[in-house]
């Protein structure tokens, strides 16, 4: 073999071998990059399930949660879970009852209202300021990543980084990475309304302030609403929505350092980041940050949850005119009787007895026939009522209230009645409105404080007049004497319904006292022989 | 000739690492689309039609989920799903003409309200 020939042969064979190990290597490096590569992706959705499990305990779980300190914070016990606690479920109805005292507040002072007084004044401070403590402690919570990570780790450690190496695993950064964001502003949050549940005479809330979905409109969230001169805002968590990640960028743009919300002290953010790197790893060290949105998936109706109206009899009084003068006084009760009054004719000897029947203005016996008695323009008795009652029930209607007010028989010596809610479930939602005697609801409800009085001032808010020979309250008279003749009887009658109106701080919303009263008119006269 | 051997045993390879990552990912979709239902019955359902949307191939012989590998924990909110895949490798070598993996992913149970 000529030498030429066997040095070809000779360059080709290392070619050949140059080229199978570069090859070789080619393959190994790809080998290499593909399991950096997904190792890297095992790293993110190991990162993603730790974040998405704090989307979910961040609105259950135990140590993210706060309970009422001492003193007015507990007029937010209806506002608790079951557990007795608040979380980032259900600090909107806290902030909701909070928004809802201080609109009746400022209903009640508003121009010509004359409902208000410097309590109530002081109550719609007393319980923003209370509201506001029970936001800070959560708020300081929500934003110590400390308390997040036990959550993040619980799920990121059970997930495996095998192809970052045998013996890889994550550990959590904590580092300023961990933040959390205001997001979704202005979308919904998980509190309906419904606008009738306001009260007259305030109107910081309109249609615009809320967003209609399934018929039902939610208060926007991250948006601030006015009310008694005070900032109130609810976090918005989206209808039918569940925890779910979101892009760093959303989230970073509505980070409270990039876009202040400057109405809300220490604003309760809805979403959080979380930041984890491989440890023990064999290849390149990674690392990587989640973002994620927080819904508890329940919603609430805005409510004073414990609240109740008090409706009372404030008696009946009866004057008796003989001639057209003050012959005497009485009173009678709320069930039909018969009084009678003998009185002497100022000339001769002879007396005039004189007879009523009275409480007659009561029949049938119920509450609704106490109320609505006499003839008289009552349309502001049942706006208030009503007004009042769905601030504890959205959706109670006229019909509702009529039907609750004549189920509720009168009953001897009980002066006294509450319309308050009932509850079934732990968590103080869907009542059912009862009627009863105040001692009744009281020994019923271990919540309700029936001593409570409504914080605002007496006004008078309905006359009623039947006039002579219409009234229900009947009378008629007989004389005895030589020469006495009877003249002509009749009564009239007058009733007066007072509303004092109460913000819903300490639970009273209002109490409606009527008062009656039945002219006697009797005639008589005797001639002097 | 040296190449041919380095070049099959390549593709192979590339087969393996590209249908693990794959079996990777289609298990952490199965593991959140049966977080996202609300009792065990709905989650193995979820889980097992994100596997049927799968296309196998001559490649991927079949995806399995088997009866109690999606276990829907609802005291501590989570969700694990195993999944098999079935790879026959595109040169089959003596020994070495199919793999199968297992992957498995562990998701927060995100379907279900928050407690009372």
């Amino acid at each position: 073999m000529s030498e030429a020939i066997r040095g070809r042969r000779g360059a080709t064979i290392s070619l050949v071998v140059v080229c199978s190990l570069v090859m070789a290597m080619l393959v190994f490096a790809f080998f290499q990059f593909a399991m950096i590569f997904g190792g890297s992706n095992e790293l993110r959705n190991a990162v993603d399930a730790g974040a998405l499990n704090i989307g979910r305990e961040a609105v259950q779980a135990d140590s993210l949660k706060t309970t009422p300190a001492s003193g007015d914070e507990h007029q937010f016990d209806d506002c608790l879970d079951s557990g007795g606690k608040i979380s980032l479920m259900n600090i909107n109805r806290v902030w909701g009852k909070a928004f809802l005292i201080n609109a009746n507040v400022e209903a009640m002072d508003s121009a010509g209202s004359g409902e208000g007084s410097t309590s109530s004044s002081t109550h719609g401070s007393t319980i923003f300021e209370a509201a506001q403590k029970i936001n800070d402690r959560l708020f300081a919570i929500l934003n110590d990543q400390s308390k997040i990570h036990p959550y993040f780790e619980k799920i990121l450690k059970q997930n495996s980084i095998r192809m970052l190496g045998q013996k890889a695993s994550m550990e959590t950064l904590a580092d300023d990475a961990w933040k959390t964001s205001l997001v979704d502003r202005d979308s919904e949050s998980n509190i309906t309304i419904e606008l009738n549940q306001l009260p007259g005479g305030y109107s910081g809330l309109s249609a615009a302030d809320t967003k209609l979905l399934d018929a039902a409109s939610y208060i926007r969230g991250y948006r601030g609403l006015k009310a008694n001169g005070k900032n109130f805002s609810l976090i918005p968590f989206k209808h039918k929505e569940k925890p779910h990640l979101i892009s760093g960028k959303y989230f970073t743009d509505n980070t409270l350092a990039k876009s202040p919300f400057p109405t809300w002290t220490n604003p309760i953010p809805n979403a959080v980041s979380a930041h984890a790197k491989s440890t023990n790893q064999t290849y390149y060290q990674n690392d990587a940050t989640a973002y994620v949105v927080a819904n508890p998936q329940r919603q609430y109706k805005l409510s004073l949850a414990h609240a109740f109206i008090r409706i009372k009899l404030d008696g009946n009084d009866a004057s008796w005119y003989v001639n057209g003068i003050p012959a005497a006084s009485s009173t009678y009760g709320y069930f039909p009787e018969v009084q009678n009054k003998v009185i002497a004719f100022d000339i001769g000897s002879g007396t005039l007895t004189g007879f009523a029947s009275l409480g007659n203005e009561y029949i049938p016996p119920t509450l609704g026939k106490a109320i609505y008695a006499l003839p008289g323009d009552h349309g502001q008795v049942t706006t208030k009522l009503l007004q009042r009652v769905r601030e504890i029930k959205p959706g109670f209607s006229e019909g509702n209230l009529t039907a609750l007010l004549n189920a509720q028989p009168l009953l001897p010596g009980v002066d006294e009645y509450l319309i308050y809610p009932v509850y079934t479930t732990a968590d103080n939602t869907d009542p059912t409105i009862m009627c009863q005697p105040a001692k009744i609801a009281a020994a019923s409800c271990s919540w309700l404080s029936s001593g409570a009085t409504p914080d605002g001032s007496e006004k008078k808010i309905a006359d009623e007049a039947a006039a002579a020979f219409t009234a229900p309250n009947q009378c008629w008279e007989t004389v005895a004497g030589t020469g006495c003749k009877p003249g002509p009887f009749w009564t009239t009658m007058q009733g007066w319904l007072y509303w004092t109106a109460g913000s819903g701080y300490d639970q009273c919303l209002g109490q409606l006292r009527i008062k009656r009263k039945t002219s006697i008119y009797l005639n008589g006269a005797c001639t002097v022989l | 000739m040296f190449f041919l051997p380095i070049a099959l045993l390549s593709l192979d390879l590339i087969t393996v690492v590209l249908t693990n990552q794959m079996n990777d990912h289609l298990a952490k979709d199965a593991a959140r689309a049966a977080a996202n239902q609300q009792d065990a019955v709905h989650a193995r359902l979820a889980a097992q039609k994100t596997i049927d949307n799968f296309l196998n191939s001559p490649v991927v012989r079949k995806v399995e989920l088997k009866p109690g590998n999606v276990n829907f924990d609802g005291v501590n909110g989570q969700v694990a799903v195993e999944l098999s895949m079935s790879v026959a490798l595109p040169v089959p070598f003596p020994g070495f003409d199919s793999a199968k993996f297992t992957a498995r992913s562990i998701e927060p149970i995100v379907g279900t309200p928050a407690a009372l």
